[in-house]
């Protein structure tokens, strides 16, 4: 059976560098991230008790791969990456009936105050979503939620500038060019 | 330069992982710009919120928690579920040690190596990586590894119409190996639905895959090869792979 190294004292440098105790780690991590994170889970997820339990699993597995955050010049892409793919994944294993999941839509609590045009593109992004493929949604939703630039989300999915550029334009296509890639 | 910075630069700022020149530039343009201050507030406000909604004590509970549940089991989309357990048993006891003499293993760097062992139907066997091997009825595979220097393992497979199984995974990245020199077996066993060609591939590798990346990768590969997975030489996973192509009856 695998062992998980969850005992292990992580060293998470990306934060400063010390080797800390747990507890103290999770307490930065949740400074720094927490809100990014819940925020992602909440909105694919849709559900305050799914998006704190999923929330909680990628916090856990960043603990618990310490290095591999370590690694990352940017903890905040890797948990951001982690949490859109464990989000995906659960809806997909969910069979997630993508209809209703819209329909809920106007029940769910807005998040952020970003204004009502930034909403609105988020929303859109979301009804679209089940539309494409999984590598596009991650894409999709780095580029009109996270704010990422083209060549950010092209380094954190390993893929070109070009490639991620033409799945967009073909996401913006299914938004009759509402959400033209400039 | 754009007027603004991108939100997610402003994300990395206000989450204080910004380099320290970068940082400073950020926050100098911050300073003197409404609009990606609006960006910051709404942020900080994000943060805040969370942190009303979900209290550090409740959080720390809930990471424990998840730490302290048993992991999923790597997934294997064609795993028979009933024969999971006696598969394993049977590989592992009756299977293995006639093969030990001669284990068809792949070889690779630093005294890293690859496994595939096919049991429960036929003639028990191990299958050498670039070998086709004809799958009897209710055939079951089982996979090894030794890690050597590599730190992760990743099994996926691509069956003959492209279609990509993430065989082993955790949380859609690749799983650290085993703790140890010797081989390590992964969990369970497989059985293969359909008919037609199945390419499984291991990938050990420096850092954690991506299963979707992969996936995606794979899937070029196969476009490239004609759509004929026995064609494909690679999934240009990044790692270190190795190939065995079945045959399912």
């Amino acid at each position: 059976m695998r062992q998980l190294v969850a005992g292990v004292t992580p060293v998470l440098t990306g934060i400063d560098g010390g080797r800390k105790d747990r507890r103290t780690v999770l307490r930065e991590l949740y400074t720094a991230y927490g809100g990014s994170v819940y925020g992602r889970c909440r909105y694919l997820l849709k559900d305050a008790s799914k998006a704190e339990d999923a929330m909680q699993e990628v916090f856990a597995r960043a603990l618990t791969h310490a290095e591999g955050l370590h690694d990352e010049s940017s903890p905040l892409a890797w948990l951001m990456k982690i949490a859109t793919h464990h989000c995906l994944n659960q809806l997909r294993a969910e069979r997630a009936p993508w209809r209703r999941w819209f329909e809920r839509d106007e029940l769910a609590r807005p998040e952020g105050d970003d204004g009502a045009r930034r909403m609105e593109t988020r929303e859109l992004v979301r009804s679209l979503l089940s539309r494409v493929d999984v590598e596009t949604q991650a894409a999709v939703v780095h580029y009109w939620v996270d704010g990422m630039t083209l060549e950010e989300v092209a380094a954190m999915l390993g893929r070109s500038v070009p490639t991620v550029r033409k799945r967009l334009e073909q996401f913006a296509a299914l938004s009759n060019e509402e959400l033209k890639v400039p | 330069m754009s007027a603004h910075l991108s939100e997610w630069t402003l994300r990395r700022l206000h989450a204080g992982e910004l380099p320290g020149k970068e940082a400073e530039q950020a926050r100098a343009h911050v300073s003197g710009c409404a609009e990606c201050q609006e960006l910051v507030k709404g942020l900080e406000a994000d943060q805040a919120r969370f942190e009303a909604q979900v209290p550090f004590e409740r959080f720390e509970a809930g990471v424990e928690r998840a730490l302290k549940k048993p992991k999923a089991r790597p997934s294997r989309p064609l795993l028979n579920g009933v024969l999971v357990a006696m598969a394993a048993s049977v590989l592992l006891v009756v299977l293995v040690r006639p093969m030990l003499s001669q284990p068809p293993t792949n070889r690779l760097k630093g005294g890293a190596s690859a496994e595939l062992r096919v049991g429960g139907g036929g003639p028990q066997r191990g299958v050498l990586p670039g070998d086709t091997e004809e799958l009897e009825q209710g055939e079951k595979v089982r996979l090894a590894y030794v890690s050597g220097p590599y730190r992760y393992v990743l099994a996926m497979s691509v069956d003959a119409a492209g279609e990509v199984s993430e065989l082993y995974a955790q949380d859609g990245m690749s799983l650290p190996v085993e703790a140890g020199p010797g081989r390590h077996w992964l969990p369970d066993s497989l059985v293969f639905t359909g008919s037609g060609y199945e390419r499984v591939v291991m990938v050990l590798s420096d850092r954690p895959l991506s299963v979707e990346a992969v996936r995606a990768s794979a899937r070029h590969a196969w476009e490239a090869a004609g759509g004929k997975v026995e064609n494909m030489t690679t999934l240009g996973s990044g790692g270190e792979e190795t190939h065995w192509l079945l045959r399912k009856p």
